[in-house]
């Protein structure tokens, strides 16, 4: 099919056309940073090797491939993983989490009385069900032909993404029932926007019971409300600007404070926008199970002439300590 | 998630008579702490309202691998601590969920529980401290009692 191979994703065939590599090559099922990285390298590969061509035809293949549509669909950006540890497992692992026994006492006696001895009970485990991610992508060579562009590739980036959404979902709601399960925990303020006495309410909650919330998933247009934030009873007066000379500079230049409260503020666009997630170190809250990391594989069907990709991944979600988790809600 | 399914210690287990080699009768309803019986295969069930006791529950499940669940399977090994027998009990261990008061006498109730109300028949004995705590999550404390239990050959069916 080839005499060049550019990178993973493109190759230029003996025709100087652009083709979609190798199967065996174009295994691009992954998420994030990796898979920009790819393509970016193969983009870079094509523009060396089409500097030092004089071929013209490679030329305006490069202009046509370097013309992408404009991208109509913002990138989506995973959020719950922030409140999970993650733990890879492999194919045949058992995935036993051990529970915890909320054992432990110490007893005020007299001088002759004896200790009372604590014993623990059953250790017991769950294993949580794991659920399964399919992404399948499947482009005719016509089209990537008649696109002129790595049409592909584009392709992979967005079922990347929506299989990124559809582990945040069943995130959400894992987090969602944890939250629910213990009372208090979901703190609903009213007036549609952030403001400094309800976050600062969670932040005092948490403290409370000794589990204090240090890093929050956000939408970045919901922590902007902090530009409305008061001093008190002093109108149009931001608190932060009593602050330090970097926060000052922080409400300028991006309209919001990081690390208000020692937050670290984590900001997606993906984060629903009247729901602020927040929990302590992850370690102290859940697991992330990744059974058997993404199983992918590619086909060509010479008959149609289509490439075929597809990835399957077993994932589940546990929390161990849902008093670590809290709920801001803000009603609209 | 937790996992404490009751708060039930023991405190004198020297003195308490540890009988071995008994089999659960049937699966999910024996765990440790809750009163037990033998019916008429020998095997260990839990009480129901004023029966007869024959002392309580006990098999931390060791010879299982990873339990997911408290409760015993059916035919698994289980020991039955009998004769007398102190021990700190929260209020998961009593029928009505609440703590009984100070000197409450005890009986058999449905569930292998304990109840303030039952039959002579049930009677097993009586709470003689209530002024203890323990640490319950996420970092309150719940209160226990000290329940003297007794019980002796004539509860063997």
């Amino acid at each position: 099919m080839s005499d060049k191979t550019f990178g993973e994703l493109i190759v230029v065939g003996p025709d100087a056309h652009l083709h979609i590599a190798e199967p065996e090559s174009a295994k691009m099922a992954v998420y994030g940073s990796a898979n920009y990285q790819k393509s970016l390298d193969a983009i870079q590969e094509l523009v060396r090797a089409t500097m030092v061509s004089s071929d013209k035809s490679m030329h305006e293949m490069m202009g046509a491939s370097m013309r992408e549509p404009i991208n109509q669909l913002a990138k989506y950006k995973r959020w719950t993983d922030i409140f999970f540890t993650d733990w890879t497992l492999g194919e045949t692992e058992d995935n036993k989490i051990p529970l915890d026994d909320v054992l432990g006492s110490a007893f005020i006696s007299s001088t002759e009385g004896r200790p009372i001895y604590i014993t623990p009970g059953v250790q017991q485990y769950t294993r949580p069900n794991f659920f399964e991610i399919k992404t399948g992508v499947q482009v005719r060579w016509s089209t990537v032909r008649t696109a002129g562009w790595p049409i592909l590739q584009r392709l992979m980036e967005r079922t990347a993404d929506d299989a990124a959404r559809r582990l945040d979902v069943k995130g959400r709601a894992i987090l969602d029932a944890a939250i629910a399960s213990v009372s208090g925990h979901r703190t609903s303020v009213s007036g549609g926007k952030l403001t400094k006495a309800g976050l600062d309410t969670v932040i005092k909650a948490a403290a409370q019971i000794g589990f204090p919330v240090t890093r929050a998933a956000i939408n970045p247009a919901r922590l902007m409300d902090m530009t409305d934030w008061q001093n008190g009873g002093t109108a149009n007066y931001l608190p932060m600007f009593s602050g330090p000379d970097s926060t000052k500079e922080d409400v300028f230049r991006n309209l919001r404070v990081n690390f208000y409260g020692g937050i670290t503020f984590i900001e997606s666009i993906s984060v629903p926008i009247n729901s602020i997630y927040l929990s302590g170190d992850p370690a102290s809250v859940g697991y992330h199970q990744d059974h058997g990391g993404a199983q992918t594989a590619s086909d060509v069907d010479i008959d149609d002439g289509v490439d075929k990709h597809v990835s399957r991944e077993d994932h589940a979600f546990y929390i161990g300590n849902a008093c670590a988790l809290r709920e801001l809600f803000i009603q609209p | 998630m937790a996992t404490t399914v009751g708060y039930f210690q023991i405190i004198n287990p020297q003195v308490a008579d540890w009988l071995g080699g008994l089999t659960a009768n049937a699966a999910d309803t024996l765990r440790n702490g809750l009163l037990a019986k033998l019916n008429s295969a020998g095997k260990l069930v839990v009480c129901s309202a004023d029966d007869r006791s024959s002392g309580i529950a006990w098999s931390n499940r060791t010879k299982v691998y990873a339990p997911t669940s408290a409760y015993l399977a059916a035919d698994e090994e289980v020991t039955l601590a009998t004769g007398h027998i102190r021990a700190l009990v929260d209020s998961s261990f009593f029928y009505t969920q609440t703590l009984p008061g100070f000197a409450a006498l005890l009986y058999t109730a449905a569930g292998g529980l304990m109840d303030t109300n039952g039959a002579a028949a049930g009677f097993v004995g009586k709470v003689i401290k209530t002024s203890e705590d323990v640490r319950d999550l996420p970092n309150t404390t719940k209160t226990v009692v000290m329940v003297e239990l007794e019980f002796d050959g004539r509860n063997m069916v």
